[in-house]
């Protein structure tokens, strides 16, 4: 009997602790914070802007940026998704789990790093090398496939983060790093980089920060991971009235978690053509659990950050798997379509992320 | 390692851990994640002498403890307790032992709670379960016998239900 009772605790906790929690961001003195809370409280006041605006849901102050700099832009400031300081003139947030790093903004995603090991199966005598430096995709399955091994002039200068302490074997070139939490912020040259680069990468690396919310909004785990987690609050998308912003934040399941992979922030008509591209997609449950295999795991899907004249929102995008795959406000699951897929997953050049758990071609059908 | 850089890493070594105890303790996901950002936040200023002396994750668990007691103590002044309907179940619908524990642990006392969950959840012994919740180790496997007793007699009154 003792056995039954002590089993059935275990077996209680052990359900319970598998509910998401997500994860927290301990706030850190700051200097003159009151001052600085109470004067944006009185611009915020002033302009009308909501004042939860600049609080996240666990209540804590968020950054400065989540009002546009009014410097930058001669206009008012005005809500907006992002949880970072505005990237320097000519630079870009890329975020991957719990840090986001600044690189120029011509930089785009590429999964040459991981995939170029592959090059010869398509019986050509040299890797299609990108022209440009790259943010490298998250990892995905590297084939074991006799290639001959990359030459170092095969490299092209990238970023990747990486878990610490993990050892990934000896570069083939010059890399360039910081420790920011338990990542590692990695830039690799190329096999000859002149001082401008290391410099270049150096400014990388140093741009390197843990984040809360990042340039689109997004936090570093969802609990979109969980197939019957839905949003909270549940609302209708088709009542998105003046969205100005839309967030998109792509996550994959490791471990427990579902976390950050990559975001983009869509703005202005983009950001509206997106919601009206929610709000018009027929209602339905996409896939085909008939056919699912026993026991799959879903593990890839993309919270959308609405923003509109009344605040924030989400939309679940579950695009991984077969089942329950669509869009979910909470109140409506409706399918994907091509014009909500595009914007994610279709755009060229990419921008978002490629590669790793998503399988594209659903949003073709 | 700067001592805003060593303790990002600890936070990000042990906050899940904490997050799954806090909820355990409170059963609200979000009140979880509330505590646990004060107590990180509030060791933040003290980290490096905390970590110097090698008991941080003691004091972080303690610290997520005694955190949610006093919220609860606040919400028994600011808030009138409902007693809690039992889930409705069909007469002929056996419920699994795992929510009768559940159940159960809910209703529990939390310095109580607290001992079950480090005991059955993160498997600790009795005299850890006592440094822990800064009370003697006899205290720590009392609370645990008698929640053991109280789920026996639940188990059993459903079995003959």
């Amino acid at each position: 009997m003792s056995d039954r009772a002590e089993q059935a605790f275990r077996e209680a906790f052990a359900e319970q602790a598998r509910i998401p929690l997500g994860g927290v961001a301990p706030r850190r003195p700051r200097r003159g914070p009151l001052p600085w809370l109470a004067a944006a409280a009185v611009v915020l006041v002033a302009l009308g802007v909501p004042l939860w605006l600049l609080l996240d849901g666990d209540g804590d102050v968020a950054l400065p940026a989540t009002t546009t700099s009014p410097s930058a832009t001669g206009e008012q400031p005005g809500p907006t998704l992002s949880g970072l300081p505005a990237p320097e003139e000519g630079w870009k947030w890329v975020s991957r789990h719990d840090v986001a790093v600044q690189v120029p903004e011509e930089w785009r995603y590429d999964d040459y790093a991981w995939s170029a090991s592959s090059w010869c199966i398509n019986g050509k005598s040299e890797p299609d090398v990108p022209e440009a430096p790259f943010v490298s995709s998250p990892w995905g399955a590297v084939a074991a496939i006799a290639c001959p091994e990359l030459r170092p002039e095969w490299v092209q200068m990238h970023l990747e983060w990486m878990p610490v302490g993990v050892e990934s074997g000896t570069p083939l070139t010059e890399q360039v790093s910081a420790v920011v939490g338990d990542t590692e912020v990695v830039v690799t040259l190329t096999a000859e980089p002149t001082d401008q680069d290391r410099a270049l990468a150096g400014t990388i690396t140093g741009s390197a920060v843990i984040l809360e919310r990042d340039a689109a909004g997004c936090v570093p785990v969802s609990p979109i991971a969980d197939i019957d987690a839905r949003p909270v609050p549940a609302w209708d998308v088709t009542e998105a009235d003046e969205v100005s912003e839309v967030g998109l934040c792509r996550y994959q399941e490791q471990g427990d978690d579902s976390l950050l992979m990559g975001s983009r922030l869509l703005v202005d008509d983009e950001a509206a053509a997106f919601a009206r591209a929610l709000a018009a997609a027929p209602e339905g449950v996409g896939g085909e659990p008939d056919s699912c295999i026993e026991g799959y795991q879903e593990t890839a899907g993309v919270v959308v950050h609405v923003l509109d004249a009344s605040g924030v929102r989400d939309v679940f995008l579950r695009v991984d798997g077969c089942r329950l795959l669509g869009a979910d406000d909470g109140t409506t699951r409706r399918l994907l379509t091509e014009d909500m897929c595009v914007p994610i997953f279709r755009r060229e050049p990419p921008d978002m992320v490629t590669g790793g758990g998503i399988d594209p071609h659903i949003c073709w059908n | 390692m700067s001592a805003s850089t060593a303790f990002d890493a600890w936070v990000s070594a042990t906050q899940s851990r904490l997050l799954r105890y806090a909820y355990l303790l409170c059963a609200d996901r979000e009140e979880a994640r509330d505590v646990v950002q004060d107590v990180l936040s509030r060791m933040f200023s003290r980290f490096d002498r905390l970590h110097g002396d090698g008991g941080i994750d003691a004091y972080a668990t303690r610290s997520v403890t005694n955190e949610v007691i006093s919220r609860r103590r606040r919400q028994q002044l600011e808030t009138v307790a409902l007693t809690r309907e039992p889930a409705m179940q069909s007469a002929t619908e056996k419920v699994p032992d795992r929510v009768v524990a559940w159940d159960l642990c809910r209703e529990l006392p939390m310095p109580q709670r607290a001992a079950v969950v480090l005991r059955f959840y993160e498997d600790l012994d009795f005299a850890r379960i006592g440094e822990l919740l800064d009370m003697p180790e006899a205290t720590a496997r009392s609370h645990v016998h008698r929640a053991l007793a109280a789920l026996r007699e639940r188990l059993d009154q459903e079995d003959h239900r």
